[in-house]
């Protein structure tokens, strides 16, 4: 876990590895999918980003051996305070559905 | 799936948890976060989320010395029915603040008995709002919606007496926006700032009742010495800091919110 810190209006890049149990990295294959949910419990997001489908305003998620988190300065423009950021993965090989890879805590200050 | 007035994060981020929270410590801040809602919402009779409630009033059974009734027949008996009273033209909802949009709905029907016949509250019951009833608003909210702080419905006659005549759908409550002081004119903070501290606290009471390497651990230390190695462990103030009833803290910042109206006229 860690706390991921962003500004309101302001852009941010954030590389994700994604770990399995043994806490070896895992590189989604070419099937596979991931997504980045910004949001809190029983409400509707305020940002969700998967790596088949950026935003209209470029934020994006890329895959890889590290994958890049994109969040552009116009998606970040919702109120300021504390969240949970969710990473998960799809895992087309496995049941082909969305598995929780982490939740982090991420704090949008006001700008 | 139901809102929540805090998010697991912002529990988190107070104790100071936010980059090393364990699975097990996010579990403990998942079930006292529901707790301390649970206390909160039994502390202001309501719930403080804004959403559409369905009710029916009134909910018990009120003696008055001036009334109006209808004669019935119960198999071989007359009974004379009490249908409205000179009691009051107000009516306490129960969920606060009211919200003026969608327009809070009403209907009397006094065969009504809280919606469980078929045909109870058929459309010629439907009342209408500036006419026959007006909900007594105090102000507007940013987005320029009628807001009722107090929860009263006022008549021009009465309302009737019979428990279950009145069905009441209307929204209520605060947006999670408006609990985190987004409206400066319908603001919510102490309600969603409680809630925190409550969670906190539950956090903390967990973290400090769970079994240690060395045993149960019984409370902060106040005291210890080496020689002869002795400590003191002051049980008291884990009562005061991490028990299951509202702080005096917590009682405080929801006092303007509890809905006492309803303990007294519903």
């Amino acid at each position: 876990m860690s706390l991921v810190y962003a500004y309101k209006s302001r852009g941010l890049s954030k590389d994700i590895t994604i770990l399995d149990a043994d806490g070896a990295a895992v590189t989604p294959g070419s099937s596979d999918k991931i997504r980045a949910t910004i949001g809190r419990e029983g409400e509707t997001a305020k940002l969700t980003v998967t790596s088949d489908a950026p935003t209209d305003n470029g934020s994006n998620f890329t895959k890889g051996a590290v994958n890049r988190l994109r969040l552009d300065a116009l998606d970040l423009a919702f109120e300021p305070g504390a969240y949970t950021l969710m990473i998960d993965l799809y895992d087309a090989a496995d049941s082909a559905e969305w598995k929780t890879v982490s939740r982090q805590v991420l704090v949008l200050e006001d700008t | 799936m139901a809102s929540h007035v805090v998010d697991i994060s912002e529990v988190l981020l107070q104790l100071g948890l936010s980059g090393t929270a364990t699975d097990e410590e996010r579990a403990i801040c998942t079930l006292a976060v529901r707790m301390a809602e649970g206390e909160v919402r039994r502390h202001l009779r309501y719930d403080p989320l804004k959403a559409e409630r369905t009710e029916f009033y009134p909910q018990r059974s009120f003696q008055q010395q001036f009334s109006g009734g209808v004669w019935e027949v119960m198999e071989q008996r007359a009974v004379l029915r009490t249908v409205s009273e000179a009691a009051t033209n107000e009516l306490q909802l129960r969920h606060l603040p009211l919200r003026g949009s969608p327009v809070v709905s009403v209907r009397v029907d006094y065969d009504g008995r809280s919606g469980t016949p078929s045909a109870s509250f058929p459309a010629e019951s439907l009342k209408t709002i500036g006419t026959d009833y007006w909900p007594n608003y105090d102000g507007y909210d940013a987005t320029a919606v009628a807001v009722c702080r107090d929860g009263i419905l006022r008549t021009i006659g009465l309302w009737p007496t019979q428990p279950g005549s009145v069905k009441v759908v209307y929204t209520a409550g605060f947006t999670t926006d408006e609990l985190r002081g987004s409206d400066p004119l319908v603001d919510g903070t102490p309600v969603w700032e409680a809630c925190l501290l409550e969670a906190v606290r539950r956090v903390r009471r967990a973290l400090v009742q769970k079994k240690g390497s060395a045993g149960w651990l019984a409370g902060p230390l106040t005291s210890e010495s080496l020689g002869d190695y002795s400590y003191s462990a002051d049980g008291a103030s884990v009562a005061r800091l991490f028990g299951g009833a509202l702080e005096e803290e917590s009682r405080e910042k929801l006092s303007p919110f509890v809905n006492y109206g309803w303990d007294l006229g519903a």
